[in-house]
């Protein structure tokens, strides 16, 4: 992990990118391990300006992008309208403790807490290339 | 005016007898000095005139005695009789037919004619005969026609017609007087009246002056609500200090000068103008006066909340209750409108609000972890777990869960309170979600070995937040299954379309009591069968199942017996009547 907080996988252009978007660690890990254990990559940023500094900087593919809605700096609501301008080709799926009436008409919603079943339910849902391991 | 006081001094508006008799007394004095020095009166009985000066003595004497009393005064009319026995006496005594002194009886007769009575006419003419038939009386022939004779008799006529002329005169005088005097009384009477007519009026004037100095003192006080009158056209006629105070204008600047209406936002205004469905271009003058007075115009308070606007732009939420203005007979005449400034109201409410929120999010952060975790933990296939170790983890998730859906409620009935939660409504069949609610129950109902039924006569289409619909159900479906001792039935029920969809929950369970029913359906509270049943549960369910009937425009009702069954029922406005 490098000190400014940006973690980088190594890019396999046949794997399942996943950024997510996340202040909370435990919340993160625990997201991460759930991506993982389905086999796909995961970018993991905890504030907004990070994940756009990722994503931007490495010119990098995403597949789909989890967003929690209470952020420092740039709020949630705000990082889902960038992702849809900066990668209209990637789902934007919502994670928050808010309720779902509150979230950004992105179409995708995951609200926590999530749990394993429900990570599978938004790849199979949205990631149309993703195939279970 | 010195003399008529003299007059009245002097006792001449009602004399006493003896001023009466004064100037018969007078009179003689002057006779008897005559008869004892003038040379050309002949004295023909010495004791006649004697005895007549003595008789005047004694008629002026008694005169003064009797004019001591009043109550004496009814025999004074002795006097004048005296009188004229001595009168007759006296022209007796001097020469009779020739004697000076037969006029004397004038006086006397006066005194009687003057009396009240047409008798006393008689009494007069009967002392002047006495007086001109002296002799004849006392024996001496009488030549009838003589000169002597004729006379007397002339004298008599003449006195009687006196004494008639004079009893007349007095009568009429004394009219006058009785007239003077009823006048005089009624003015008196009057003057009382009028005193007592002025007296009275201070005394009203009084009261209604502290009363209205009451109601004024009254008025001045209410700095801290806003009260405007107006009259039918909304005119302001009364701007009190709270409205001064809220508004920074002076009664001066208000009152007939400008128009309520004027205070309120015209959006605001129009858009209840089209609640109320006016016509467009109907003949409504003022379409938005019309519409913040309509309700009360029709009889009706109408209290709700509307935003006042200063003259500076500011805008001020405030609850606004219409009232209209009756005059004594019953028409509208103006309108009174007492605004409440819901300022700090609101604030109270959105910061409670924002608090809830806050609380219930930052609660869900740290359950979203753990629950998270344990669920790695319990599918970590790494490391499996032993079946002790899955139980307490079961435990554990079960738990987290149960205070998850806490959390839930909690914030849900805080949205209820400040009445803001969302509803995402779609027409569709209730039928289905009944029978979710009832599938999702059936493990918990087969546990506590009660039997589950769905009794759907018709379905219909409603328009309805399904989640938030099952969650109702749910509820009402679990409340049951809890309160229903093992071997009892829980019956959900659909009936409907007209008027309305009923669903009903019932259960063969413990009951609630009778007077309990009413406040089932408040923040916290748990029936005292529940309580001494030890059945779990904070108080919150029915709160929520309410507020979610409400919300799609129905309601809850609630039977019960104790020991025998409850059922809840939730009628639920609908779209369409049954599909086939």
């Amino acid at each position: 992990m490098s000190r400014t907080g940006i973690i980088h996988d190594r890019v396999r252009v046949d794997r399942v990118r996943v950024l997510i978007v996340e202040d909370s660690q435990d919340q993160r890990e625990l997201l991460r391990r759930h991506f993982e254990m389905a086999g796909c990559d995961v970018v993991a940023a905890e504030s907004a300006e990070s994940a756009i500094y990722a994503y931007e900087s490495g010119n990098l593919h995403l597949d789909l992008a989890v967003v929690d809605l209470l952020l420092p700096g740039m709020d949630g609501w705000e990082l889902s309208g960038r992702l849809q301008l900066d990668r209209p080709d990637c789902p934007v799926v919502i994670s928050s403790v808010l309720d779902q009436a509150d979230y950004p008409p992105t179409g995708a919603a995951m609200p926590k807490p999530i749990s394993r079943a429900n990570v599978l339910a938004v790849l199979s849902a949205y990631v149309p290339r993703w195939i279970a391991p | 005016m010195r003399l008529a006081r003299l007059y009245t001094r002097l006792g001449f508006g009602n004399p006493s007898p003896l001023l009466k008799q004064l100037p018969t007394a007078i009179l003689f004095v002057i006779a008897i000095v005559v008869v004892m020095i003038a040379p050309g009166v002949q004295v023909s009985n010495q004791l006649a005139v004697s005895s007549s000066a003595i008789a005047i003595v004694v008629a002026t004497a008694l005169a003064a005695v009797l004019s001591r009393k009043e109550s004496w005064r009814y025999l004074s009319l002795i006097v004048p009789t005296i009188d004229v026995l001595a009168v007759a006496a006296l022209r007796y005594g001097s020469g009779e037919a020739i004697s000076m002194f037969g006029s004397f009886v004038i006086l006397p007769l006066i005194w009687f004619a003057a009396e009240a009575g047409r008798r006393f006419i008689v009494f007069g003419t009967l002392g002047a005969v006495v007086v001109s038939f002296t002799q004849f009386l006392l024996g001496k022939s009488v030549v009838v026609y003589g000169p002597e004779f004729m006379r007397a008799i002339f004298s008599c006529i003449v006195f009687g017609i006196a004494a008639v002329v004079i009893n007349e005169l007095s009568r009429q005088g004394r009219l006058q007087v009785e007239k003077v005097k009823r006048f005089a009384e009624q003015s008196r009477l009057m003057l009382a009246e009028s005193r007592e007519h002025a007296a009275e009026l201070a005394r009203s004037d009084a009261k209604v002056r502290a009363t209205e100095q009451l109601f004024r003192g009254l008025w001045e006080a209410i700095t801290e609500q806003s009260v405007i009158g107006t009259d039918v056209t909304g005119l302001i006629d009364a701007w009190n200090p709270g409205a001064a105070k809220m508004f920074g204008l002076t009664r001066k600047a208000m009152v007939s000068k400008r128009h309520v209406d004027d205070l309120h936002l015209k959006t605001e205004l129009m858009d209840r103008a089209r609640e109320l469905e006016y016509p467009a271009g109907a003949t409504v003058l003022n379409p938005g006066f019309s519409a913040l007075v309509e309700t009360a115009r029709l009889g009706a308070a109408d209290v709700r909340e509307w935003t006042y606007l200063r003259d500076d732009g500011a805008h001020i939420p405030v609850e606004l209750s219409v009232t209209a203005r009756l005059d004594g007979m019953g028409e509208t005449i103006g309108y009174l409108f007492v605004a409440y400034d819901m300022t700090k109201a609101r604030e109270v409410a959105r910061l409670k609000d924002e608090f809830v929120g806050l609380i219930s999010h930052e609660l869900r952060t740290p359950l979203s972890s753990i629950l998270g975790y344990l669920e790695l933990l319990r599918d970590d296939d790494e490391v499996p777990l032993s079946d002790g170790q899955l139980r307490y983890l079961d435990v554990a998730e079960r738990n987290a869960h149960r205070l998850l859906r806490l959390v839930g409620d909690l914030l849900f009935t805080a949205q209820v309170e400040s009445g803001k939660f969302h509803l995402d409504e779609r027409t569709q069949p209730l039928g289905p979600i009944l029978a979710a609610s009832v599938e999702s129950a059936r493990p918990a109902a087969a546990a506590a070995g009660i039997s589950l039924h769905l009794d759907v006569v018709d379905d219909m289409v409603i328009k309805a937040d399904a989640v938030r619909l099952g969650q109702a159900c749910d509820n009402l479906i679990s409340n049951a299954i809890k309160f229903t001792p093992s071997g009892g039935a829980v019956t959900v029920g659909l009936t409907g379309p007209s008027p309305t969809a009923v669903i009903t929950v019932s259960d063969t369970g413990m009951g609630i009591a009778a007077d309990e029913l009413d406040k089932l359906f408040s923040r916290f509270f748990r029936a005292t069968t529940a309580t001494r049943n030890a059945v779990p549960g904070v108080g919150l369910g029915l709160v929520i199942t309410r507020a979610i009937a409400r919300a799609h425009g129905g309601d809850m009702g609630v039977t019960s017996e104790e020991g025998v069954g409850t059922v809840f029922s939730m009628t639920l406005p609908i779209v369409e009547p049954a599909i086939a």
